[in-house]
């Protein structure tokens, strides 16, 4: 049987798990609905509750339907719990408050368990009867259906990520801002009352210089550590090294925050003599340690894919080990080093906390690592909180959002094309 | 040429010069590279010292569970504690189940197709959205375009996305792990692909799976820009030691939010508060952290294959 | 599985326990204040400025009323207009007066107008390190630190010889460009037409301009006053140089005679009945007006 059978046929047969499968969702989901019915649900989609909530309907009939059927009973059956049902709705609906009401009302309860135990804890017949075949496998029909949605879950995710912040953002995007403006003047005056400018250009300078920085920290540490993991460690220093790596992965990215803000700022001061340890070199050192981890692992994969014979080759012919890391294991595994070093970016990127509370949050031209910057998720995460909703500046601040996503989806892509080409060669 | 090869032969094993400096040089490429990975090592550990050195004064159990008192300058952490509970608990019960059926799916049931590049590849920028987009995408959908309101519910929403991504990979890789042939001899008996993946496949794979469940865990506890304005408020008092306390309709404080604004926002906090704060959110993560891995290196040990 | 009985037992009694904990006891919470039964939740919400002040009375609050629970989130005066006018807040903090048009709006929208409450005053005091030895400064000089192509970037322009601070440069901190702070800042020095130069140090917290203040020689920045610490000087103000300097403290600001100093507002929507009127009563009684004083606000004068 096809699912969309299951869903809405009232021929044929279903299993008990089948039939609690479908039937559990659509309680809940009554349930929460019966619950939060006065609840500021979004009024406009009030219909489309409505609508949805009658085919749940239709679909919790149809298949009682086909479990009366598996017992070799005809669907008539349905009619003894669906009238009192319907009956004691709207009898609610109407408001019908008496003593006599109440005792119908508990026949409806009582007859609904009775239901409930009737079709979701008695097995139907075996074999095939009059309905059609041996019903048993009838549920994997319906478990194959929802791990196909599961499946196809991320994609919707990720569109719907795109549409909303989209939406929130488009009105704006195409009805007055000047694009060419928004990505290259330095003026960044969302609140002035009289001339308001929505340039980014020293946000976008802000998020790249201090993920160069970052890099430039993070990359030769990242990938020394992974070459020392791969080729030189002993299989358990390896292992301790590994779990080290996923600690430091774990630590929240506020802590970085609250680390840079009060340890790092106060070291930078006393080391380069600065007058704010809130710089951009704080947050390169936060960034750093916050996507080592990434870069090391994936790193590791890499070398790690590199076949043992070339090492071998390498060896016999004289090579030292730091020729065979030089000269073979390098070129071998830079595919996979160069995702590694991007997705590391693309971490750093789209960092927000850490930025937020240790760059010193100033829109600023860098002009140093200790110049105080400003990056793109820092100044959403900043001002989202106090803008009204739907005005410009509340539109440009989901522009950012989308140009965040853009930026981050191509380095991820091209990350991941990188992998894919390491996989076919 | 037969004394070349008495020479060689004599000096096959003792060292040359150059294999002196070769080894020497290897020696200091090893050193070199052991120095860079400690060098990434070492923060870890001044920095959990340095937090818990700072927080000493106030820790104890008391911390955990009174609530921020005295215009938040005092007091415990028990409201934003709870709070952060409630979050991850219910993006748990979101994610868990799509994000392992999810798996399933990509690795049991989809052909190589094009059409499964595109779900891996929203898989890979799925995890790869910035989590200030996430936080713009919670607003946009959940507290505005379904209604929920900033809330709990819509918080723990939008971290259930945030967070799919960690549970499809490590169940994933769990789900590799199961070797092939466990799959085709429950086949050749007769089973459907779900009675396998049931009886076979998932028993098999359940530690990857939990290791996959953990992480997510203290992924989406360490989590501040998605619940910023989709769900955390600044303050709410609630009863101490009521683990009911909270509604999912309503906001919540919580650790990771509260850490940010006791460290901004609120003048003269006694000053182990923030790092008690802090250490008690790291502590939590990692303990979870430690968790998964005893029980992925308990259960590799059990492997019966 | 023999387990399996024991595992559903335990499954379905924590799906019990649960629908007990999240439905069940929602249903007496009531979802509107003012509700008599059960406990009621007041959501308040606005200003950043007055966040720690708002969290002080709802702390205090839950003390006296067991029954009331008051839900404060900060995020700025904007944000409290904005719920005020989706209807989403039962008090909304605003440390600038509404707009007409936002009024407006939010009586179309919801059917109710916003009612105003002053709640006490705010001074923005001017801080710099504690070391540094300016003590006074004027409106206009101010204005020339801060405004868009401002003339004043060194010390020394001030008369002054910061030695703390080497470069002499001033380092100018504020806040994010929404904050009820920052445009009352920007219009006490500026008036509506001038914009603050780019390249300050934008922080997100009235603490935290202090904490940056104090730790740095070379800096300038606003905050409220009552935010001052040990390792920060607050700069005496005159409107301009011939007009006599005024320190921010409670005496001068409730003279009057202290220039950057502004009302607090709480608006609710529509006459507050029930908890909400309640809880307005107190925060403007004695009591809740104690709190205003000790927070380093300063309370409302008796008439």
């Amino acid at each position: 049987m096809k699912f969309i059978q299951i869903l809405f046929s009232f021929e044929g047969r279903i299993n008990r798990s089948g039939w609690w499968l479908l039937n559990l969702p659509i309680f809940v989901i009554f349930a929460v609905s019966a619950v939060t019915f006065d609840f500021p649900i979004n009024k406009s989609l009030e219909h489309i509750q409505v609508i949805i909530l009658l085919v749940l309907a239709l679909v919790h009939i149809t298949i009682s339907a086909k479990r009366w059927q598996d017992k070799n009973k005809s669907a008539l059956w349905l009619l003894f719990h669906i009238v009192p049902l319907i009956c004691s709705v709207s009898i609610l609906a109407v408001k019908l408050t008496s003593g006599w009401w109440e005792l119908f009302h508990l026949i409806t309860v009582i007859n609904g368990l009775w239901t409930c135990v009737e079709l979701g804890f008695i097995k139907g017949t075996e074999g095939s009867n009059q309905y059609g075949p041996d019903s048993e496998t009838s549920s994997e029909t319906v478990i194959d259906a929802y791990i196909s949605i599961c499946g196809i879950s991320s994609i919707i995710f990720v569109f719907g990520i795109f549409f909303f912040v989209f939406k929130e953002g488009a009105g704006f995007l195409f009805g007055g801002l000047d694009i060419w403006q928004f990505l290259t003047s330095e003026e960044w005056y969302p609140t002035s009352l009289e001339n308001k400018r929505y340039g980014t250009f020293a946000l976008i300078l802000g998020t790249f210089s201090v993920t160069a920085l970052a890099m430039l920290l993070a990359v030769p540490f990242g990938l020394g550590a992974a070459i020392y993991v791969s080729e030189f460690c002993s299989p358990k220093l390896r292992e301790t090294f590994k779990i080290v790596i996923e600690f430091l992965a774990a630590i929240p990215s506020v802590v970085w925050g609250f680390i840079g803000l009060t340890l790092m700022n106060q070291l930078i001061i006393q080391v380069f003599n600065a007058p704010i340890g809130l710089t951009m070199l704080n947050g390169g050192i936060m960034l750093a340690l916050m996507s080592v981890p990434i870069i090391v692992s994936i790193a590791e994969d890499a070398l790690k894919a590199v076949p043992d014979s070339y090492r071998e080759a390498a060896e016999a012919l004289g090579a030292t080990r730091w020729q065979v890391i030089y000269r073979v294991l390098l070129p071998a595994a830079k595919n996979g080093l160069l995702a590694a070093v991007l997705l590391g970016a693309a971490r750093s990127i789209g960092e927000t906390m850490a930025v937020l509370m240790a760059t010193g949050h100033s829109v600023n031209i860098p002009s140093g690592p200790l110049s105080w910057i400003r990056t793109l998720t820092a100044t959403i995460a900043a001002e989202l909180g106090e803008v009204a909703r739907g005005g410009e500046h509340y539109q440009v601040l989901f522009i950012i959002g989308i140009l965040l996503f853009s930026i981050t989806f191509v380095v991820n892509l091209i990350a991941d094309l990188v992998i894919k080409g390491i996989r076919q060669s | 040429m037969n004394t070349e090869t008495d020479i060689s032969a004599q000096d096959m094993f003792t060292e040359t010069a150059i294999g002196k400096q070769n080894r020497h040089i290897e020696n200091v490429v090893k050193i070199f590279f052991l120095i860079m990975t400690c060098l990434m090592i070492l923060p870890l550990l001044l920095i959990i010292g340095y937090l818990f050195y700072k927080a000493l004064p106030v820790l104890s159990l008391d911390f955990l569970f009174t609530n921020p008192k005295d215009n938040m300058r005092a007091g415990g952490i028990w409201a934003p504690f709870l709070g952060t509970i409630y979050l991850v608990v219910v993006s748990l019960l979101v994610t868990a189940p799509i994000g392992v059926f999810a798996s399933v799916y990509l690795n049991e049931y989809a052909r190589d197709n094009w059409f499964t590049r595109i779900v891996n590849l929203a898989v890979v920028n799925l995890a790869g959205v910035p989590s200030i987009v996430h936080a713009l995408f919670g607003v946009g959908a959940f507290v505005l375009f379904a209604g929920l309101g900033e809330s709990i519910l819509a918080a723990s929403l939008t971290l259930a996305i945030m967070t799919l991504p960690v549970i499809i990979a490590s169940t994933t890789e769990a789900l590799k792990a199961v070797p092939m042939s466990f799959r085709e001899a429950c086949w050749n008996l007769g089973a459907t692909r779900w009675q396998t993946i049931r009886r076979i496949v998932l028993p098999n794979s359940i530690s990857g799976i939990l290791t996959g469940v953990i992480l997510q865990v203290s992924r989406a506890a360490g989590e501040t820009a998605p619940i910023m304005f989709t769900g955390a408020v600044f303050f709410k008092p609630i009863a101490e030691g009521d683990f009911f306390a909270y509604n999912i309709f309503d906001q919540c404080m919580a650790l990771s939010l509260h850490l940010y604004t006791i460290s901004t926002q609120v003048p003269d906090v006694t000053e182990g508060i923030p790092y008690g704060t802090a250490i008690v959110l790291v502590g939590s993560v990692l303990l979870v952290n430690a968790a998964s891995i005893i029980l992925r290196v308990y259960l590799r040990t059990r492997k019966k294959w | 599985m023999k387990y399996r009985g024991l595992i559903i037992y335990v499954v379905l009694t924590i799906l019990v326990v649960s629908i007990y904990g999240f439905v069940i006891r929602d249903g007496s919470s009531g979802k509107e204040t003012g509700e008599v039964s059960g406990h009621s939740i007041i959501k308040n919400k606005g200003s950043d400025t007055m966040v720690n002040l708002a969290q002080a009375w709802a702390e205090v609050y839950s003390d006296i009323s067991d029954t009331v629970s008051v839900e404060v989130s900060g995020g700025g005066s904007g944000t409290g207009v904005a719920a005020l006018i989706n209807g989403t807040v039962d008090i909304a903090n605003c440390s600038r007066q509404i707009k007409p048009k936002e009024k407006e709006e939010a009586t179309k929208n919801t059917g109710k107008e916003p009612i105003e409450f002053i709640v006490g005053y705010d001074a923005l005091a001017v801080y710099v390190h504690k070391d540094n030895p300016l003590n006074e400064i004027t409106i206009p000089q101010l204005a020339e630190i801060y405004g868009e192509e401002g003339t004043i970037t060194r010390w020394d322009q001030l008369g002054i010889a910061n030695s703390g601070c080497r470069s002499d440069k001033i380092i100018r901190i504020s806040r994010q460009s929404n904050s009820g702070t920052y445009f009352y800042f920007r219009e006490a020095l500026l008036g509506k037409e001038r914009d603050f130069e780019s390249g300050s140090l934008d922080l997100h917290g009235s603490k935290d301009v202090v904490e940056v203040i104090g730790r740095t020689h070379c800096a300038i920045g606003y905050s409220g006053m009552g935010y001052a610490t040990d390792h920060v000087k607050m700069l005496k103000v005159a409107t301009t140089a011939d007009q006599p300097y005024y320190a921010p403290n409670l005496e001068n600001v409730i003279a009057k005679t202290y220039p950057i100093a502004r009302p607090l507002y709480m608006y609710s929507l529509g006459e507050p009945t029930g908890e909400a009127k309640a809880y307005l009563d107190w925060i403007l009684s004695d009591e809740g007006q104690k709190i205003v004083e000790e927070l380093g606000f300063v309370p409302l004068t008796k008439n």
